[in-house]
């Protein structure tokens, strides 16, 4: 049966996208099937960053009727990765937020998808905030990674996310991302998670690199020796089934 | 020649003998009565009479209220007034249109003229009657339009899909029903609503109440949209979901939406009509076999399986649609596996009287469909049967609806679960 990990924020920029679509790339590449969703309709990134064709079938498509999930979930590199992307040229977004859809149909694309594909791990790519994607996404996952800007840690929105994250029974964890060099990370760790009433699963650095890709290529493929890489690595370490089991229990609060 | 009868208004003067003499050689039936025994008693005591004759002298007033009378009972009586002297007493009964005798009372004279009064009468009442008549005929015209409207807000076809076979029968008790059945696609064709109801009441009140909830539960279904999770709270996690997942299945949200939304109109709009509907309503998943349903007070449908054994009823989650405002509707889940069947129905199935007033009842219809049945139409045909047989030469009291809903063993076509994902597409 297939983990679902599902990375969220409260804000948008915290590199989440960034994040998963790493983690998919670098867990594919050791072996495991991988299906990486993008289920952020408003703002899709991951068409982009995978270098999608603009006419290829999305998960809008699959909610409007015009395809089923399964031809909606592209092989992209490395093999045995699978991209959804969220939206493409195909449908449109006012069109999608004119008729609405069946929010059923969310959770039986995971299923079906992680069943047609036998993935072993499915990420999920949210929109920042709440929306129903976002909190079917949410409600799906095993695993919860809350992601959040080592300069904006204290939102006010964090007891929002709190409380909506304790209805959930899967495991929490947070990563603070862009952190600059020369920071207390004992400090910010024990910050981010009397905030947010999770155990940090790592601390990303500001990357200048990052940038410079310009959201168009996959950091890992291009840095492969690069110390974020490492760190993407450690967070799959203690989020993922596919490696040795870490625990990433909540801290005491 | 038929006999010609005569009421003699019992008024002064009294006809004079030879007028009498006359009408007896003519054979007319007589009969005498005043005009306060006439216009007073029930209408079923009145004489029947091709003629009322009066003196001359006698009020035109009171006359025509003796005509009226006498019309009560469908007669339609032509008034002859007579005169010996005063002739200008006449007058005011012609302006009324009625007719005279005046001497000398010759019988040839008499007979001529109450027999073509006779004929009158007799054209009269045949005219009463062809307008009863023919407003009965407009009345069932009408009836019938009712019938023909009303059977637009049934299905023309029902789509089945592939590796799926529904069934129905309905029949309805008079010519416009308060039950109706109803199954449609839902979710871009991925799933399958179905629909069985049964408004309370019979008749015209109960069909035109149909009309309004079929409309308002297919429409409300059909464009429900998007359920708003996060304005929802925490009943994503309680309610709407099948039991151990937080998300609502596919279907949930147009069912819930369409049987909260109509019981809230009903309630909101037409409480004090007291109309309201049972009814079960469920959304097939056609791939899988799943199905999500509420049932609105309704009489539990039956989940038969394959083997035979005892059916499993599919119990009620709510209260009648209609009845309570702001009332809670859960929502339960079945299974079909292949070989099963779904036998949806009203209570005009076990609540069918026989001739003694006997009800067919539910343990008759449980050992019915105990016993395996190779297809939803088997089932139908059985229940059937029996709801006639039980019926006999007596009344069909209540509308009878029956739907069954089968998953084959062997779908004809191909395997459903397999090679859906094409199949469900939509262009």
């Amino acid at each position: 049966m297939a983990q679902t990990i599902v990375v969220y924020s409260h804000r948008g920029g915290t590199g989440k996208s960034t994040m998963l679509s790493n983690m998919a790339v670098l867990i594919a590449a050791e072996g495991h099937r991988v299906a990486l969703i993008d289920t952020d309709i408003q703002s899709p990134t991951l068409d982009t960053l995978f270098g999608l064709d603009p006419g290829e079938c999305s998960l809008t498509d699959y909610l409007l009727g015009r395809c089923e999930i399964e031809h909606a979930a592209h092989e992209v590199q490395p093999p045995g990765l699978f991209l959804v992307p969220a939206r493409t040229a195909t449908s449109s977004l006012a069109e999608i937020m004119a008729t609405g859809y069946d929010v059923g149909l969310l959770p039986e694309a995971f299923a079906r998808l992680a069943d047609h594909h036998d993935l072993d791990v499915l990420l999920l790519d949210t929109h920042a905030g709440l929306n129903n994607e976002t909190v079917t996404a949410m409600a799906s996952a095993d695993s919860l990674v809350i992601v959040v800007r080592a300069d904006r840690i204290d939102l006010a929105g964090a007891a929002e996310i709190r409380a909506l994250a304790g209805r959930l029974t899967c495991r929490r964890a947070l990563v603070v991302s862009m952190a600059p060099e020369g920071i207390d990370p004992d400090r910010v760790r024990g910050r981010a998670e009397r905030a947010y009433g999770a155990a940090t699963a790592g601390i990303l650095p500001y990357v200048a690199e990052l940038a410079e890709l310009g959201g168009e290529r996959i950091f890992t493929e291009a840095h492969p020796g690069h110390s974020l890489v490492t760190e993407f690595r450690r967070i799959i370490s203690v989020l993922a089934r596919t490696e040795e089991k870490r625990s990433a229990e909540p801290a005491e609060t | 020649m038929p006999t010609i009868t005569v009421l003699i208004l019992d008024e002064l003067p009294p006809p004079p003998a030879a007028l009498l003499d006359a009408l007896e050689s003519v054979d007319a039936v007589l009969t005498r009565r005043t005009a306060a025994r006439l216009l007073a008693g029930p209408a079923t005591a009145l004489p029947m009479a091709d003629v009322l004759l009066a003196p001359a002298r006698a009020e035109p007033a009171v006359v025509l209220d003796v005509v009226r009378r006498l019309r009560e009972r469908g007669e339609a009586p032509v008034v002859v007034v007579h005169a010996v002297s005063d002739f200008e007493a006449l007058e005011a009964h012609v302006r009324l249109g009625h007719e005279y005798l005046v001497p000398p009372f010759l019988p040839a004279l008499v007979g001529a003229r109450l027999r073509s009064c006779s004929e009158r009468a007799e054209l009269g009442r045949t005219l009463r009657e062809a307008d009863a008549h023919a407003e009965l005929v407009s009345y069932e015209r009408e009836l019938e339009i009712g019938r023909e409207i009303q059977a637009g807000f049934l299905p023309d076809s029902l789509p089945v899909p592939d590796g799926w076979e529904i069934d129905v029968r309905f029949r309805p008790a008079r010519q416009v029903a308060g039950d109706f059945y109803d199954v449609f696609e839902l979710v871009h064709r991925r799933r399958l609503a179905l629909v069985v109801a049964d408004v309370c009441d019979k008749g015209v009140g109960a069909a035109l109440f149909m009309a309004l909830i079929r409309s308002l539960l297919r429409h409300t279904a059909e464009h429900s949209g998007l359920q708003h999770l996060v304005a929802g709270g925490p009943s994503m996690a309680r309610d709407a979901g099948r039991p151990g997942s937080r998300v609502p299945v596919v279907g949930a949200t147009p069912l819930l939406n369409a049987v909260t939304a109509t019981n809230g109109y009903l309630t909101r709009n037409h409480l004090r009509q007291g109309y309201f509907a049972t009814m079960f309503f469920s959304v097939l998943d056609p791939a899988t076999g799943s199905l999500v349903y509420v049932n609105g007070g309704h009489n539990p449908p039956l989940l038969l399986d394959a083997d035979g054994g005892t059916p499993r009823p599919l119990d009620v989650t709510g209260p009648a649609v209609g009845v309570l405002p702001d009332c809670v509707f859960t929502l339960g889940y079945a299974h079909l596996d292949p070989g099963d069947t779904l036998f949806v129905f009203t209570d005009g199935v076990p609540e069918a009287r026989c001739p003694d007033g006997r009800f067919l009842g539910d343990d008759r219809i449980l050992d019915l469909l105990t016993e395996p049945a190779p297809n939803g139409r088997a089932v139908l045909e059985r229940v059937d049967t029996a709801v006639r047989e039980h019926t006999g030469d007596a009344e069909q009291h209540d509308d009878v609806t029956m739907l069954a809903l089968h998953r084959p063993h062997r779908p004809p076509r191909r395997a459903a679960a397999q090679l859906s994902v094409p199949d469900r597409a939509v262009a």
